[in-house]
């Protein structure tokens, strides 16, 4: 934000001025504990939209007869700068610094690592059957971040999390609009379905 | 990781007044301005290993701005209530009664007003850059600076500001 030393000052912005000083206060503000809390808030964001993600896959796997088997892909292998974990889990390198870091346990960042491979996977068609899109209302003020391109997830799933809160809303607005790359084939059909529906589809699909 | 803490918690501890003070004029009240801090705050540390810190109070700065223009259909999780008395009421009421009436009529305008207000007249933005920074038309900062400042002057019964009138930001020519 550009201060220029030139401007004429205004009658306004010395009132302002005069305002802006007048205030005491900032005291109560912590940077250790602002840190902290924003630790907290990425990790529940985290966890909020990977289980979205997945309950997703999980549907959309039921809904096509077929089980999503991340592990059988040829194209998920582990990496040079992947880690292997002793169960067979392939911790991708998004997800090592959040282990690193402690942000994620082992366990998590594998069940996500699934989830995420499950829907980069392009091993399923998707013949015009119903591809799985939760309401987006409770993602509202994402989409919006989305819309503008301000969303920053702090992580590399950045472009793969607007688009599934885009395509969420799309399909919130439209009910026969259609879903894309990454989360689906290009043009597949979008249902709606609102949450209750849609955990009741996923415990009827376990 | 403790590195990016402790950089936040120096960052925090030197900028915070200067931030609060912003946050209070974008807001109008002191509690709210905390509260659009400690958001802007938690937002960009994701970014924090990314900025460049020399620059990083004017990404702070930015997104307070783009938060307290959001605020209207997003309205942040602020510790004020409707009617409740402001700290800072008392502070500024033993500094002035004109500054008292300032802050009031600061703190009736609609927020997004507001906003632009305190970008234009305080940050010295112009109407281009006030545009940029909150993603929408320069036609609508114009009008919002103008309604803004016209219900200032009717409230504050202001008639010595000409200079206001005649210099504003947005006939500068000399920022891109």
């Amino acid at each position: 934000m550009s201060q220029p030393a030139d401007h004429k000052p205004t009658v306004l912005r010395e009132r302002l001025d005069q305002l802006a000083d007048s205030v005491s206060g900032g005291d109560s503000l912590d940077g250790t504990q602002l840190y902290r809390q924003g630790v907290r808030r990425r990790r529940r964001r985290i966890a909020a939209t990977t289980a979205l993600i997945a309950v997703a896959v999980v549907i959309a796997g039921a809904v096509l007869g077929s089980a999503v088997r991340p592990e059988a892909s040829p194209e998920i292998g582990p990496g040079p700068a992947s880690t292997t974990e002793p169960d067979g889990c392939v911790i991708p390198t998004r997800f090592e610094s959040d282990v690193e870091s402690g942000l994620l346990t082992e366990e998590k960042a594998c069940e996500y690592a699934r989830a995420m491979d499950g829907l980069a996977t392009p091993e399923h068609s998707f013949p015009g059957g119903p591809s799985i899109v939760v309401e987006g209302q409770v993602h509202e003020d994402t989409v919006a971040e989305c819309r503008a391109g301000t969303y920053d997830s702090g992580d590399s799933f950045a472009d793969l999390y607007c688009n599934a809160f885009l395509k969420i809303a799309a399909g919130a607005l439209d009910p026969t609009g259609t879903c894309g790359p990454p989360i689906c084939p290009e043009g597949t059909p979008v249902w709606i379905y609102d949450e209750a529906q849609l955990h009741d589809l996923a415990d009827g699909h376990r | 990781m403790a590195s990016t803490e402790d950089a936040v918690a120096s960052f925090v501890a030197a900028h915070r007044r200067g931030l609060v003070r912003f946050g209070f004029l974008l807001t109008g009240d002191r509690a709210a301005g905390e509260d659009l801090v400690q958001e802007a705050l938690i937002r960009c540390l994701p970014a924090w290993g990314r900025l460049d810190p020399q620059g990083v109070e004017a990404y702070v700065r930015k997104v307070m701005a783009r938060l307290a223009w959001k605020a209207r259909r997003h309205p942040l999780n602020t510790r004020s209530a409707p009617g409740h008395a402001d700290p800072a009421a008392a502070d500024i009421a033993e500094a002035s009664a004109e500054l008292a009436d300032l802050r009031q009529a600061l703190a009736r305008l609609p927020s997004r007003q507001r906003v632009v207000l305190v970008l234009r007249y305080w940050q010295d933005l112009n109407d281009a850059e006030i545009a940029k920074l909150l993603g929408c038309r320069q036609g609508t900062v114009k009008s919002r600076a103008s309604r803004a400042y016209a219900q200032l002057r009717q409230e504050l019964d202001w008639t010595d500001d000409v200079a206001i009138v005649d210099n504003p930001p947005a006939a500068r020519e000399d920022v891109p």
